[in-house]
């Protein structure tokens, strides 16, 4: 199982600047054109469960390292306390999801959306980064619900469809509720900010 | 309900006193065997309630209980969870009623009022105790 392990940090090179809003829209934009591409070409392109749990870790990854950023760049109480529960939620969710398809010995294998969700995460990035205060704040927890909108979205009508394991899908229903609640924590802050 | 403890050692005249007592309780108002006679050491058993937190929901969200009884949040979540007064009560918001409770992990409380509480680490999830009447019981 060398393809992924608890090494929560980012591995990936940073190397595309783009601006917050555009960003977004592409990623929305990027999950919906996969996921179109995927359902109308079952031949190559079928989402495997080799696929979903690559999708599965690189998207709680992907969370646990802006919710890193977060704490280094935000002096905002609410905001660091959310970004606290994201790092300690998403790596509740990936060390179950990697134990799990380890018994299942389903080895993650990336596909197109697994780039798209790791580009798209490399410019939030490198966006954060350049930001301090409360510009910093607003884009992080703008792009935190906007991502959870996206990620929940994913799992309903891609990966649960999808997935041929009992268990696995039965996994995915089961962290649902997690998403949910992180959508519904950041849409409060997002009302404050 | 009607369960009696004596604070002493167990042994056969104990014993037999919380038969005599448990019967003398018995043939009083129900309203009488809920007030506590400290002058006898006898009370009645506490009645412990248990909230299950899973799928980041407290299962039940609305739970009725009697003053003095106890209320058991076990987390059965993957994720860390806590108990506090909810943002919405005017009186002690933010209070923890539980500390930060890992997966497995339970904590006992004693009822005195009727809360209104959430999550400490995740404000959406939402319960609530209501005080119900003696009647009921
Ligand atoms: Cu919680």
């Amino acid at each position: 199982m060398q393809t992924f392990n608890n090494n929560r940090s980012n591995r990936l090179p940073k190397i595309l600047t783009q601006s917050s809003k555009s960003l977004l829209i592409g990623m929305m934009l990027a999950l919906v054109s996969v996921s179109a591409c995927t359902s109308a070409n079952t031949n190559s392109k079928a989402m495997t469960d080799a696929n979903i749990a690559a999708i599965v870790v690189g998207a709680n990854n992907i969370d646990i390292s802006a919710g890193k950023i977060a704490l280094k760049r935000s002096k905002n109480a609410q905001v660091r306390q959310f970004a606290q529960t994201m790092i300690t939620d998403h790596t509740s969710v990936l060390e179950a999801a990697v134990a799990l398809v380890t018994k299942l010995g389903v080895t993650p294998v990336n596909n197109d959306l697994v780039a798209t969700l790791a580009a798209q995460s490399q410019q939030h990035e490198q966006h954060l980064n350049a930001l301090s205060g409360k510009a910093f704040d607003k884009a992080y927890i703008d792009h935190e619900v906007a991502y959870h909108q996206a990620v929940i979205g994913v799992i309903e009508k891609q990966l649960i469809p999808s997935a041929k394991n009992a268990e696995l899908k039965a996994m995915l229903v089961s962290v649902l509720p997690a998403f949910r609640a992180h959508l519904d924590h950041c849409k409060m802050i997002q009302s404050k900010i | 309900m009607n369960f009696i403890r004596l604070n002493h050692n167990p042994s056969a005249l104990s014993r037999g006193i919380t038969f005599i007592l448990y019967f003398a309780f018995l043939s009083t108002s129900l309203a009488a065997t809920r007030v506590q006679n400290s002058a006898l050491q006898v009370k009645q058993k506490t009645v412990i309630h248990q909230v299950n937190i899973v799928g980041f929901k407290f299962v039940p969200e609305r739970l009725e209980v009697a003053v003095g009884d106890r209320v058991t949040w076990t987390n059965n979540d993957i994720a860390p969870h806590s108990v506090i007064i909810s943002q919405s009560n005017t009186a002690k918001k933010g209070k923890e009623i539980t500390p930060r409770l890992e997966p497995k992990q339970s904590f006992s409380f004693q009822v005195t009022d009727g809360i209104n509480y959430q999550c400490g680490i995740h404000p959406s999830m939402q319960g609530k105790i209501i005080i119900q009447s003696v009647d009921k019981r």
